[in-house]
């Protein structure tokens, strides 16, 4: 039960610095129309695998409306992490390890090592930004634009998730 | 019947995938609508005052920038009040020899201008908006014009008691009437959703005469914008094979990416302007 408060704990507060992150430094970084890295993402990535997918579902939404509040782009954050947080179990059960995964573990780098982990985080950033783009704009009418947007800030985001990975799980 | 479970577990994600994704596109739905009263967006007391803050950490680092816009834009102002007295004069002139041609109206107040700071602004979305530091308690209502020390910004959307929040002229959804200055050809500004320092000029038919550097301002035919407001000034044009209307790509005067304060324009007159153009509709 202790353990359990711990990680809810840690969950909030991963949270509010991540919100923060993407909110009050990377959202003001405007190097050029197609460039818009974005960092909360990792807060669905790093999610506890135990979790099930309906309440992963759940907080990427309560994740994406909150992002949205600030953007002012009401649902196109949240449907993109919905999106993302849905496809997260697939990638989770191809990588099972033999044995299946410990309790309350969480997919970091740790745990999959760098390679897969890699993979992981790049296919749903990837997934993450495809759909996000194309939700906001509503169709193809900006088609090779969006194109160019969701691989390069793919890029950038993953990039950044990285960083932050190495800087901040190297606890143990 | 292990089987049966598996399907069942993968089928209740699926389930509620498409409950949460149908929420969001509901919402998405609401917020592409122009009147709405939506309370999360950045009009919103506790996003506001998170912005107000991060605001008033950077605030510092722009003073010098702040400083000189605020002086070339004083410039601008005096030399406007330098002419307008003229005017002034030849009215009153007019007024003693007990001709009242110009009568009233020429002194009437049509516009007043509230000053607020830009506490949030993006340019590299497709819907760009603009977050301010005034709300109804300022005065500030929705459909109230923004415009900033150059030029034409945007349009209030919503506002919360202490913050605003406004459609960027870089919004997919923005549409400002415009005019070409020196000839009076009116069209419709639009944004293309790339660079936030171009925009599109539309519905300018092919026959009028074009040249670089045109200044294009409001048009004033709208109830939003007082007229002759500069948007920006003509970058290029072209004329499609077979097309009545060309393409203009539109310099935009303001710097989007480097808003601080701005200015909400209240139309006095706007009501009155409103309804008589919705009655004539109806009859």
């Amino acid at each position: 039960m202790l353990r359990m408060n711990n990680i809810v704990v840690q969950l909030i507060l991963r949270f509010l610095v991540l919100v923060l992150l993407q909110v009050l430094v990377l959202d003001n970084i405007e190097l050029h129309h197609l460039v818009k890295p974005v960092i909360y993402p990792l807060f669905i990535l790093l999610l506890p695998i135990s979790f099930p997918s309906w309440l992963v579902m759940l907080i990427a939404m309560g994740l994406g409306l909150t992002i949205d509040a600030f953007n002012n782009t009401i649902g196109i954050h949240a449907s993109a992490c919905i999106f993302m947080a849905f496809c997260r179990p697939l990638f989770l059960r191809a990588n099972t390890p033999r044995g299946g995964y410990e309790q309350n573990s969480f997919p970091s780098i740790e745990q999959f090592g760098l390679t897969r982990f890699l993979i992981y985080a790049g296919v749903l950033i990837l997934l993450f930004h495809t759909f996000f783009y194309f939700v906001e704009a509503f169709g193809f009418r900006f088609l090779s634009n969006t194109i160019l947007k969701i691989i390069i800030s793919s890029f950038l985001s993953l990039l950044l998730i990285l960083i932050h990975q190495m800087l901040f799980q190297k606890r143990k | 019947m292990r089987e049966l479970v598996d399907f069942f577990v993968r089928f209740n994600a699926l389930f509620f995938f498409i409950l949460f994704e149908a929420i969001c596109f509901f919402l998405i739905g609401q917020n592409n609508t122009y009147h709405r009263s939506s309370i999360l967006n950045s009009s919103n007391a506790f996003v506001g005052s998170v912005f107000n803050f991060s605001n008033d950490m950077g605030n510092y680092f722009h003073l010098r920038t702040v400083n000189d816009s605020l002086i070339v834009e004083n410039k601008l102002l005096r030399e406007t009040l330098a002419n307008s007295n003229i005017n002034q004069n030849i009215v009153s002139q007019i007024r003693v020899d007990s001709i009242p041609v110009l009568g009233d109206s020429v002194i009437t107040k049509k516009y007043i201008y509230y000053e607020a700071s830009v506490i949030n602004n993006s340019t590299n979305q497709l819907y760009n908006n603009i977050t301010l530091n005034r709300g109804s308690n300022d005065g500030i209502k929705p459909e109230m014009g923004l415009v900033g020390a150059n030029g034409v910004v945007g349009i209030i959307k919503s506002v919360s008691p202490n913050y605003s929040m406004a459609m960027s002229l870089l919004h997919k959804n923005a549409k400002i009437s415009a005019r070409i200055k020196k000839n009076d050809y009116t069209g419709t500004i639009i944004w293309n959703g790339q660079d936030a320092r171009y925009a599109e000029l539309q519905d300018i038919p092919k026959h009028v005469e074009l040249i670089k550097n045109d200044v294009i301002t409001t048009s004033g035919y709208s109830s939003i914008f007082p007229s002759d407001v500069i948007i920006g000034t003509i970058e290029s044009f072209d004329l499609k094979e077979g097309s009545n209307f060309y393409k203009i790509k539109v310099r935009l005067a303001s710097n989007f990416q480097k808003l601080r304060y701005v200015y909400a324009v209240e139309n006095l007159n706007k009501e009155e302007q409103v309804d008589l153009e919705l009655n004539a509709q109806d009859e």
